[in-house]
């Protein structure tokens, strides 16, 4: 969330340098330049103040904010945009393959076909399954990642990865990282939100938009598309406005006096103004949230209609507003829960998958659609994807179930300087494996946050002896051949 | 790590080596093989960046043959003697899983052929560049090897203890604290700010040393007290009180990421956990000797004079968050030990050695070598959860009679219990049979063949995978496939015979390890095992612990599933794996699946079906909880606990994994200490006939807590230092290395530190010298020449304000209501979570409990810690992570806090808690109510000014926002819960 002089303690995170910046700021107000990173490179143009003020990007910016669209549970790449025309005849015939999904390693599976058509669509002739006929209306805008591949094929660890980068919970997440290396835009809003599926969160619940080792003010801001967004932002029953203000009157009153004699705790100063952003927020927010307002053609758009779509289309037409108003990163989820509450489909493949894919499909459309009608598809990055894929076997003996694959799966991202209209990678003829210009989760967080100004081999945070990186300490290279 | 290394290119000699000579192969690799590695390696093994920094990763350079040779990490890429068995050709071919390059694909065919040939010509290189390496410049080399400086450096060389400088002002020269910090002020020429008011003393005192403000009464008792040792008396009376305990336990919790569930996809609960927590209360509380205090957590089960309490201590190497499904269990186990050696050497050390897992460690004197040196101390323990127990009974002291006597007890009890059970069962199921015959009807559950997802033997027998002998550790877990694992297959039963059974599949030894799998399309909502078992069985769905039962019974059972079985379902195939175990006499086993059965339970304990009065299914479901605690008796004496086992005396060898990987074995090192400190082996005597652990862990701890160690008392005095004046010595509490900050005071801490060794580890003992001191008892005020000259306060020439953590608040919102639970130790409970909180958990409702009220009441440092599920009044309050040691704690200030002090539900119910206190201690006394307020949350009597505006703001409330009196006076309630004066210590 956005702070005045915000926290004079860190943990763990002390180094010298920062000790050094803290003389020079006065013992309360922090050097945030210090923690950035020790070669430097943000050392100039930051706020020592507030860590959620803007701050100047490493390199030029493509984007400013990202939508990540989380299809949780694990989208079957080959039921929806990889299309292998060659499995549908081998449906119900054993092959060997090597898999590993939940169920452990195998070395052989009984193919189940796709269970849906492909066509072209498009000038990119892109081949998508009749899951997603809105989408497809859009390829040209889309940039697919055919040969995504993540270090888990569970569900526990590889969300962990898909959102911090590593397999062990305790990292900062991607969101976090953006909020810390950029700031906000608008601090009467959150710069990092989650939006959750109705049928609850993922699972590891707030590990997922964790700020790790970071401070809390880095942690994702859960919102709500109806009633109140965000916890304790409306007053409670009772309590009004004009009742709010004059309580707001007597505490300045009260903590005015008490400041006498202790100006130089810039913290005091510091928490009466938070009283009054708080205030300002809560008069802010409603508006910012206001989706029932749209006009109806845009409500159309999006499939905003009562219907299945509806609850999406709202989360989405809302991760729209925010992005006008400056947040950084909205992640909105397909899916919550357990089993068939998401994309986990391993009993009836198609029964779960028509079921989110419709409910999603017009939404995601009708955002694309949306943010480039108001050009802001150019600096807004857009990302499709779950914590990894389908297997192209059964997995079990009968039924159309199929396990985790980790070993390839597809994403795609949008806009925010990518280049539409393009795919990139292979997985094998059965879709079980990536095996042509092979992506990590790494370098997929690389491109993030490229394209959003920051350079992902030099945007680190010290803590415990060690400059963390989201790509890891190693680093690892965007995908150019996405960039437009 | 940041770029550290510089680049200076190497003098490009035309050098010709012997085996490139050969010109046929020099123009085969120049056109066929050169562009290959270029396109492909050259970039990442030293080639260079976009920044002109070069990359060598792995440690692999291959712009040269030398490089090829020479090699990385993992060893020289080529095998002269062999070059088919080059390693080269190894990860090219993506044979090995867990190393192959180049990583965004396997080269075509073609290609790798082109790169074997050269391989089998002897790899030879183009002349000009045959030797060409980057060279790497490392400036912080200085500081990574041992050396002088390294040696010399302020934490890594021996405590010096000089005697306290002599000091002019006789008010500071009586405590050494004191002589050590003016002596400093002298020498800038800066004055301290004078001692605060004694009201403000006390404030700061309460809550630096049991976390709860002093009341009124006690702050007028100190201000009218004229003794000398007036201050000495407070610090005394304080640090005697439980609640000390309390508050200095939650600053270690911090430092060992104390948490009661295991995070990651299910974040189950650690069983037992809190008895750590009440293990530290009761340290701190008794002043245990800190060397005691340490050894007992890091080998409280290898002591001589071992403990239940020193063995609960040893649960500190549990808290962790703990994967119990890994995609890798090798590498997750240990990633398990290096999340305890990080907590162990930053916690106790100050050392941050988890740095040098993967590498030498790049700002410190620790090369790889000594990481796994120190973790082979560890190497013996158990891993998590092996076969699903995550627990130990540690047995207390009881005599063999005793414990009959006990167990007939037990046996007559649960007699009685079954046959009342019995009585009432048959009672409901009449009345359902009279008020709704179609129900009832159902009740037995006839078996139709689709209710059945596993059939028992009576129908038609399952086949099940089985073994006798003992499984690999994930034998449980969905990922496990018998089949691959040589198990057999045999239907149901298993065993010999049991009354009215007779076993297909014969067993006959003692135990079994059964398996099988079944499909589910859509969750049921209940679940009917049909059981027979004989004797003890564990029961694990898909890799969860969801039941067990033991003792032998007669014939099959139906037992509802329990929540965790019903939990653990999952669409798709589900495996269910049984160990069963025999003592004595026949043994057999078989299980059957039936859904949405209706058992007699059932009707008793569901309402709706109205078959029992209420108090009859009260005390139903009271002796069904019974029951389950008369077979916890029955199983052992003791108690259980979360403790740390070991495989047996002899650990695994520990070997140096290459990068970090688990995978990448090294050499094979063993216990010993830190190269900057001698690097001696660890003198670790052969463990005594029939000892269960390999003594590692207490050699360890002997050396930790010699007396000259130094950094095991530093670190602790820092920590004590930190948390009383604001900030340590030496700021950075985890990290006394060259990254970390040296100590402003470093004879002061030197001297703290031998003070602590030769008061016998006392605790206490450090509390009373620096609480006694003029330093500890400075007003919080500024002074503007000091402020100039240093405005960070690194000389201490004032007292660092501080806000209250989150569990402070909390506590003294419940104090002032007077609401506060004060009951100690025990179980934890859960408070009030908002809904909007609970709504982001994937279970409905997260797993998260209620707490009578009362109970909801106590201290916070007794609230369940779940790790995916935390209250927002503590995360919003900068509460430590969970996952990772915390120092020290972030003090934030945002304005969520702001939202939740002005509209949160727990805010305003204590607003209302403390309206309705003051209201009724002084009825129809406006102003007295305010004034009582005031002394409840800010511990002083407010002035003419404050007593006027308070009363104006409670009149404008009821007239202006015609709110009734009560109403008005919680709105004033809220308000002063968020004074400054209220959040902040001076």
């Amino acid at each position: 969330m956005i702070a005045r002089p915000p926290f004079r303690n860190f943990c763990g995170r002390v180094h010298r340098r920062e000790f050094l910046h803290q003389i020079g700021g006065g013992f309360t107000s922090l050097a945030l330049a210090g923690m950035l990173s020790r070669d430097g490179a943000f050392a100039a143009g930051v706020s020592a103040a507030n860590p959620l003020a803007p701050k100047q990007p490493q390199i030029p910016a493509k984007a400013k904010s990202v939508i990540f669209l989380f299809m949780y549970g694990g989208p079957s790449h080959v039921d929806t945009f990889d299309y292998k025309p060659k499995m549908y005849a081998l449906d119900g015939k054993t092959v060997p393959i090597k898999t590993f999904g939940r169920g452990g390693k195998k070395n052989e599976g009984r193919v189940v076909g796709p269970k849906w058509k492909f066509k072209q669509y498009g000038q990119s002739g892109k081949w998508v399954s009749e899951l997603f006929p809105n989408v497809a209306g859009v390829v040209d805008d889309l940039a697919f990642i055919h040969s995504m591949t993540a270090d888990s094929p569970i569900h526990g660890s590889a969300m962990l990865m898909m959102n911090s980068g590593s397999l062990l919970s305790g990292k900062p997440s991607l969101g976090s990282w953006l909020n810390y290396g950029l700031g906000s835009l608008n601090e009467n809003l959150p710069g990092y939100v989650v939006m959750l599926d109705k049928t609850g969160g993922p699972i590891s619940g707030a590990k997922n938009w964790s700020s790790g080792f970071m401070p809390a003010s880095y942690q994702g801001v859960v919102f709500r598309s109806k009633g109140s967004p965000i916890l304790n932002l409306e007053n409670r029953p009772g309590m009004d406005r004009l009742q709010q203000r004059s309580l707001l009157d007597f505490l300045g009153d009260i903590n005015e006096g008490h400041l006498k004699g202790r100006e130089h705790n810039s913290d005091l100063a510091a928490r009466i103004a938070s009283y009054e952003l708080a205030y300002r927020m809560q008069a802010n927010a409603p508006e910012a949230i206001d989706v029932d307002n749209e006009p109806q053609h845009i409500k159309d758009l999006y499939g905003m209609d009562g219907g299945r779509t509806d609850d999406f289309a709202r989360k989405c037409i809302l991760a729209r507003r925010l992005v006008e108003r400056g947040t950084r990163f909205i992640q909105v989820y397909s899916g919550g829960a357990h089993n068939d509450d998401n994309w986990d489909a391993h009993g009836d493949l198609v029964k779960n998958h028509e079921f989110h894919a419709g409910n999603t499909d017009k939404p995601i459309a009708g955002l694309i659609k949306d943010l480039k009608q108001r050009g802001l598809l150019d600096e807004t990055l857009v990302i499709w994807g779950g914590e990894f894929g389908r297997q192209p076997t059964a997995e079990y003996a009968e039924g159309t179930g199929r396990d985790h694959n980790s070993a390839g799966f597809t994403m795609w991202m949008a806009g925010g300087g990518i280049k539409g209209g393009t795919s990139f990678g292979e997985t094998d003829e059965y879709g079980g494996a990536a095996v042509k210009d092979r992506v990590q989760v790494k370098n997929l967080h690389a491109t993030v946050l490229q394209q959003m100004g920051l350079d992902p081999n030099h945007l680190s945070y010290f803590y415990g002896g060690l400059d963390h990186k989201l790509v890891g300490v190693e680093g690892a290279d965007p995908i150019q051949e996405l960039i437009a | 790590m940041k770029e550290l290394r510089l680049i200076a290119i190497a003098s490009l000699l035309p050098v010709l080596s012997p085996c490139a000579s050969g010109s046929e192969g020099v123009e085969f690799f120049r056109k066929e093989v050169k562009p290959i590695l270029e396109e492909n390696c050259f970039k990442c093994h030293g080639g260079l960046d976009d920044k002109g920094h070069p990359k060598v990763r792995g440690g692999l350079q291959l712009l040269s043959r030398k490089g090829l040779m020479i090699g990385g990490d993992h060893g020289p890429a080529i095998n002269e003697s062999d070059p088919s068995q080059s390693l080269l050709l190894e990860v090219l071919s993506y044979a090995n899983e867990e190393l192959q390059m180049p990583p965004r694909g396997k080269l075509p065919e073609e290609q790798l052929a082109k790169i074997a040939r050269w391989v089998e010509m002897g790899a030879p290189w183009t002349p000009e560049d045959a030797e060409l390496m980057v060279e790497i410049h490392d400036p912080l080399a200085g500081v990574t090897t041992v050396n002088e400086k390294t040696k010399g450096h302020w934490s890594y060389k021996p405590m010096e203890r000089v005697d306290p400088p002599a000091v002019k002002d006789p008010a500071w020269s009586g405590n050494p604290v004191d002589a050590f910090v003016r002596a400093k002020l002298d020498e800038k020429g800066l004055q301290p700010v004078g001692e605060a008011s004694r009201a403000a003393l006390l404030r700061r005192l309460s809550y630096d040393l049991t976390g709860l403000p002093p009341s009124l009464e006690e702050i007028k008792a100190f201000e009218s007290d004229t003794s000398p040792d007036a201050w000495s008396k407070q610090v005394d009376r304080l640090l005697a009180s439980p609640h000390y305990g309390e508050k200095w336990a939650r600053h270690w919790l911090d430092i060992v990421r104390y948490a009661e569930s295991n995070g990651f996809e299910r974040d189950n609960e650690k069983p037992f956990v809190w008895r750590y927590r009440d293990y530290v209360i009761r340290s701190f509380n008794e002043d245990k000797p800190y060397d005691r205090f340490l050894t007992e957590q890091i080998a409280g089960d290898e002591l001589p004079d071992r403990t239940a309490d020193s063995q609960i201590a040893t649960g500190m190497l549990r808290l962790m968050a703990w994967d119990d499904e890994p995609a890798d269990r090798l590498q997750h186990f240990h990633d398990v030990l290096d999340d305890n050696i990080r907590v162990v050497t930053e916690g106790f050390l100050a050392m941050t050695a988890g740095c040098a897992r993967c590498h030498d460690h790049k700002g410190d004197p620790i090369p790889q070598s000594d990481y796994f040196k120190f973790a082979s101390f560890f190497r013996g323990i158990e891993p998590m959860g092996r076969g699903g127990k995550q627990t130990q009974r540690i047995p207390t002291a009881e005599g063999p009679e005793g414990r009959a006597k006990e167990l007939a007890a037990l046996d007559a009890e649960e007699k009685e219990i079954r046959a009342w059970m019995a009585t009432c069962e048959q009672g409901a199921l009449g009345n359902l049979q009279r008020t709704n015959p179609e129900l009832a009807s159902r009740v037995s559950g006839k078996g139709e063949a689709d209710r059945w997802l596993l059939t028992d033997a009576r129908t038609r027998p399952t086949s099940w995978h089985y073994t006798l002998k003992e499984p690999a550790a994930e034998w449980s877990t969905v990922g496990f496939r018998a089949d691959q694992a040589g198990w057999q297959q045999g239907l149901a039963g298993f065993g010999t015979a049991a009354p009215g059974v007779q076993a297909k599949t014969v067993w006959n030894g003692r135990e079994i390890w059964l398996q099988t799998t079944f499909g589910l399309e859509a969750i049921p909502k209940s679940l009917l095992i049909h059981l027979y078992h004989d004797e003890d069985a564990e029961i694990y769905l898909n890799g969860q612990p969801v039941l067990q039962v033991s003792r032998y019974v007669t014939a099959y059972q139906k037992i509802p599933a329990p929540p965790a079985f019903l939990a653990a379902l999952q669409t798709g195939r589900n495996v269910l794996a049984v160990h069963v175990r025999q003592t004595s006499g026949g043994q057999f086993f078989d299980l059957g699946l039936e859904v949405d059965a209706i058992v007699p339970a059932d009707v008793v304990l569901k309402p709706e079906f109205r078959a029992v009065s209420r108090p009859d299914r009260e005390n139903y479901r009271r002796k069904l909880n019974r029951l389950k605690e008369i077979d916890e008796l029955r199983k052992s004496p003791g108690i259980e606990a979360m403790v740390i086992t070991e495989v047996g005396p002899v650990p695994p060898p520990t070997h140096i994994h290459i990068r970090g990987s688990a995978h990448a074995e090294g050499e094979v090192v063993t216990p010993g200490f830190p190269v900057i400190w001698g690097g001696e082996a660890a003198e670790v005597p052969a463990p005594a006939e029939g000892a269960t652990t390999s003594g590692r862990r207490l050699a360890l701890s002997r050396w930790m807590t010699r007396p000259d160690h130094p950094r095991t008392a530093r670190v602790m005095v820092n920590r004590i230092w930190h948390h009383h004046f604001g900030r340590g010595l030496s700021p950075t509490p985890n990290d006394f290395g060259f990254l970390g900050t040296p100590a402003t005071h470093p004879e002061l801490l030197d001297w703290l530190a031998t003070e602590f060794v030769a008061k016998g580890w006392s605790m206490k003992a450090i509390h009373r010298l620096m609480l006694n001191s003029m330093t500890y008892r400075l007003a919080s005020s500024s002074e503007p020449k000091a402020a100039a000259a240093d405005p960070a306060n690194e000389l201490f020439w004032r007292f660092n304000p501080r806000r209250l953590t989150a569990e402070e608040l909390r506590d003294s919102m419940l104090a002032s209501t007077g609401e506060i639970n004060l009951q100690m130790g025990g179980p934890s409970v859960f408070i009030p979570m908002p809904e909007e909180v609970l709504a982001t958990s994937s279970t409905k409702g997260g797993k998260w409990g209620t707490s009578p009220p009362d109970q909801a009441n106590r201290r916070s440092i007794y609230a369940k810690i779940k790790r995916s599920l935390q209250p927002p009044m503590f995360t919003d309050f900068d509460l430590a992570d969970t996952d990772n040691p915390c120092p020290v704690r972030f003090t934030t200030t945002v304005p969520t806090q702001a939202l939740a002090m002005m509209n949160s539900e727990f805010v305003h119910d204590k607003a209302k808690a403390l309206a309705e206190r003051v209201a009724s201690e002084h009825p129809g006394d406006l102003q007295a109510q305010v004034r009582k307020a005031f002394e409840l949350v800010v511990a002083r009597t407010p002035d003419e000014s404050e007593l006027i505006r308070s009363l104006a703001f409670i009149g404008k409330m009821k007239n202006q926002h015609q709110l009734a009196p009560e109403l008005a006076l919680q709105r004033f309630a809220v308000a002063v819960f968020s004074f400054n004066e209220f959040f902040y210590l001076d």
